[in-house]
């Protein structure tokens, strides 16, 4: 029989599924098109419209395969074609062949319209999603073969089908099953080409088509007396695999106590030296990976307190001005020999009326002061700086504050100041730039181009620092300062990773993780490039979503941490793609993140409260109800994923 | 008699049960063990695949099944009206595929007990997608009711699935927001996405149970003319 007559006869075989499978594919795509040209935009479809017929390709790449292998190896017709003058084995393969370019066709149609428009359009596809597309092929390719096999044995269509679909799913499993150290469905597989991915969808799909070959072949039929044995040997391979897994990427919990509600709050964890402090009273102690906690707070002793009285304030404050200090959580400290310094900018404004029963704040004055540590806890005020020339009362207000080595860095609104802390803990004016800063320098929207931001000149401080601290302005001070829950994120965290002599930056928004790389830096500007992006997926998205807003997130030696009220994730920004390492998740009515702190050992101590609202029949007869809030305190101690 | 059909429909569907139950459970140990995904995402992702592929696996070949055997005959002989065989398969795939969405959930319940969530929410979660594919079954029944293959019923479920999605989306952005009222998916949506919970349940309970109603109806008179097509 000649091969031409073969392939056609496939071809006419499968038209019905062809044109059935295309047109539920295409759908999507020219929806959006419709609706682009309808907008005035053209007509072209994006990214949007085409994930949906890309994953649901693999779907239909297997039930091509099993309607291509059940139209010729049901029970009455395979009898006939095995009459015919043609090989078992060469039928089966061109039908392999032929079923697999048909489900190609299909699967590539609306990607092929997708970067086609898009093209025509001058939209471009990114990296990421290319090689989302690549990977969806690669496991359409997967269900496609692994459907054959199974129709070729159980000559069913749906069970075949359903069978081929678990196996599929087993597979991709595999490698987080196995010692890989895969732990991120997007970042290890999805959105990167794996070798161990490429290996199992092309290996997995030769052996099904080997295989299908020999089955058809021999006529192998599934047996009923052989599916009892098929299933206990299913079982057992799944509870082996069972036994010998582990958690791949959820964060363990390594002890977690109770504690008072009180000192559960925003910033309620500061690195002070070595130690860390629970709400600036209790010594976080997370020796043998247990939580203790050693109460720091005794009564002042009396020499203690003469000395305070002693002393002079700096300020005496007028009647109607009101204290804001910064930051106003978290505290920034330097150890001098064996005493701790404290820094604080205290600011004060007053009330000036706007509006009949509104008011706005008026800045009037700033003092950058130090304080001494002393019995544990207690502040001795050592000396102040006025800083009220940096007050501009014509702009909004917005402070910050940054510690490298023994200098200050103090932001007031476009103005800064760079003070000396002296050996005795007093601070000496180094320089001082009234709207010294410049603006902010937003990162351009094409992506490969290298955008820049001016370099800040401060005498004295490394250059590295200098780059960590002109990028964390730039992006943290500048522009994400309204977010409430992050003052000492600015102080004490930067977005900044810098490894050995390369120095990268991310930055977060609702879609996901952008990663820079700095290219070049001189006397005015750092020069900075776009890398690659990391999108939170959908799974991750849900529930509750990362806003950068409000959420708050920081880069420490090479991890990213990214936090909202019941999620923490963090992500390896170091390796070649940005993946997530772990996540910790508690789902819980009104739990709430409040604080994070990563230890010297890499563990995290992280601060939580809960608060439930209980309602109960009131005794008063005016009112039906009571109700009133249980609020708890947690401090869980987690291991750091690596 | 009508005893009788529901016998022959629970026996001849029990590999469905066998088969989606053990699958499931394989997926909630494996996934609940390597924790790949948080609790509930893992939830999510377990029953939504379970939403798509359980009203599938019984709707596949419940009509299309009697019509390729050439079985249809046979049944349409038995002295009993016709639409208590097409109620009858009916009540056996709905109880099947709920039976399984239930057991996945508690297996899930036992798994994660105070793990990452309050008791409950993982069951309730897995039940309003059991809800959604108690919707998409309905929806599969007037197109599946005359199907005279298993391939062309599948094609004709994907398209039903493909088309509340594609319907869904389309109201989304051209904002008749009244649509999304008989969208099956409705359901699971309410507890994943923190928009559509201002959705009036009782509302939504009326529109798509109406829905339902009417579309199981259709299903109903298609299958009892089902002899015109044969």
């Amino acid at each position: 029989m000649k091969t031409g007559r073969i392939i056609h006869q496939q071809i006419m075989q499968l038209k019905w599924h062809f044109l059935a499978c295309l047109g539920l594919l295409m759908t999507l795509p020219i929806e959006e098109a419709i609706i682009n040209l309808k907008d005035g935009e053209g007509f072209y479809a994006s990214g949007l419209s085409l994930g949906i017929p890309v994953m649901a390709g693999t779907l239909l790449a297997g039930l091509i395969a099993c309607g291509n292998v059940q139209a010729d190896l049901d029970e009455r017709r395979h009898i006939f074609w095995r009459s015919k003058p043609v090989g078992a084995k060469s039928f089966i393969a061109l039908k392999y062949m032929v079923g697999l370019f048909m489900a190609f066709l299909v699967i590539s149609a609306p990607v092929l319209f997708g970067l086609i428009s898009s093209k025509v359009h001058g939209e471009k596809f990114d990296r990421a999603f290319v090689a989302l597309i690549i990977n969806f092929q690669l496991i359409s390719l997967l269900t496609y073969s692994v459907c054959f096999f199974c129709n070729a044995l159980v000559r069913k269509t749906a069970q075949a089908w359903l069978i081929g679909m678990a196996i599929v799913c087993f597979l991709l499993l595999v490698p987080f099953v196995l010692p890989f150290r895969f732990k991120d469905i997007s970042g290890d597989f999805l959105l990167i080409a794996s070798t161990v991915y490429i290996a199992i969808t092309v290996g997995a799909s030769l052996a099904a088509f080997i295989v299908s070959l020999f089955a058809v072949n021999h006529n192998w039929h599934l047996q009923t007396n052989l599916k009892g044995l098929l299933w206990t040997g299913a079982t057992m391979i799944f509870l082996a695999m069972l036994l010998f897994t582990r958690q791949v990427a959820n964060i363990k919990v390594l002890d977690e106590i109770e504690i008072d509600a009180e000192h559960a709050y925003i910033g309620s964890l500061n690195r002070i030296s070595d130690s860390v402090l629970l709400a600036s009273t209790f010594e976080v102690d997370t020796n043998n990976q247990k939580i203790q906690l050693v109460n720091s707070f005794s009564p002042p002793s009396e020499a203690l307190q003469k000395q305070r009285q002693g002393i002079q304030p700096f300020y005496t404050r007028e009647k109607d001005h009101y204290p804001e200090p910064f930051p106003r959580y978290s505290v920034v400290s330097y150890c001098i020999g064996e005493q701790l310094y404290t820094f604080r900018l205290n600011s004060y404004y007053i009330r000036e009326k706007v509006g009949k029963n509104s008011w706005a704040p008026k800045y009037k004055k700033a003092y950058i002061c130090s304080y001494r540590l002393a019995e544990g806890i207690y502040r001795v005020p050592v000396s102040a700086l006025d800083l009220a020339d940096c007050i501009d009362e014509k702009k909004a207000w917005k402070a910050g504050l940054r510690q490298i080595d023994d200098k200050l860095i103090i932001f007031i609104q476009d103005s800064f100041a760079v003070i000396q802390i002296k050996a005795d803990g007093s601070l000496e004016l180094v320089e001082k730039r009234i709207n010294g800063l410049k603006g902010y320098s937003r990162h351009l929207s094409d992506r490969e181009k290298i955008f820049k931001i001016p370099m800040m000149s401060i005498d004295g401080v490394e250059l590295n620092e200098r780059v960590k601290l002109t990028v964390d302005v730039n992006y943290g001070y500048h522009h994400f300062y309204s977010s409430w829950r992050s003052d000492n994120l600015f102080c004490e965290n930067t977005h900044v990773d810098i490894d050995g002599d390369k120095i990268s930056f991310c930055l977060l928004d609702e879609g996901g993780i952008q990663r820079y790389d700095v290219v070049k830096w001189d006397e005015e500007y750092i020069y900075c490039k776009f890398r690659d992006e990391r999108p939170f997926t959908f799974l991750e998205q849900m529930f509750s979503l990362v806003t950068t807003d409000n959420d708050p997130w920081f880069l420490q030696d090479g991890k990213l941490y990214v936090y909202e009220n019941q999620k923490l994730m963090v992500f390896d920004i170091r390796s070649n793609s940005i993946r997530k390492l772990g996540h910790f998740e508690r789902l819980r009515e009104d739990y709430r993140i409040r604080d994070i702190e990563v230890l010297d050992n890499g563990d995290i101590l992280l601060c939580a409260e809960t608060e439930k609202r209980i309602i109960t029949k009131s005794p008063d007869p005016n009112r039906k109800y009571d109700d009133y809030f249980i609020r708890k305190g947690y401090l869980s101690l987690l291991k750091n994923p690596e | 008699m009508f005893k009788q059909l529901l016998w022959k429909e629970w026996r001849e569907n029990l590999w469905k049960l066998t088969f989606g139950g053990a699958v499931s459970a394989a997926f909630v140990l494996l996934l609940f063990r390597i924790r790949l995904f948080p609790d509930a995402t893992n939830c999510v992702s377990i029953s939504f695949v379970q939403m798509l592929v359980l009203p599938v696996i019984y709707a596949l070949d419940i009509f299309s099944g009697e019509m390729s055997n050439g079985t249809i005959h046979l049944l349409f002989k038995f002295p009993v009206p016709r639409w208590k065989i097409f109620i009858s398969k009916y009540f056996i795939s709905i109880g099947g595929f709920l039976t399984i969405f239930l057991m996945s959930g508690l297996l899930m319940e036992l798994i994660a007990q105070g793990r990452e969530t309050d008791t409950g929410f993982l069951l309730k979660l897995n039940a309003s997608f059991g809800i959604s594919a108690l919707l998409l079954f309905t929806w599969f029944c007037p197109f599946g009711a005359q199907s005279r293959s298993e391939a062309g019923s599948l094609v004709a479920m994907f398209s039903v699935i493909i088309g509340w999605g594609i319907i869904m989306l389309w109201s989304g952005v051209s904002e008749y927001m009244w649509i999304w009222h008989f969208v099956p998916y409705q359901y699971f949506t309410l507890y994943i996405s923190e928009n559509s919970l201002e959705v009036n349940m009782l509302q939504l309970v009326l529109s798509t149970g109406m829905a339902a109603l009417g579309i199981l109806a259709v299903a109903c008179y298609r299958f009892v003319k089902v002899r015109r097509v044969l």
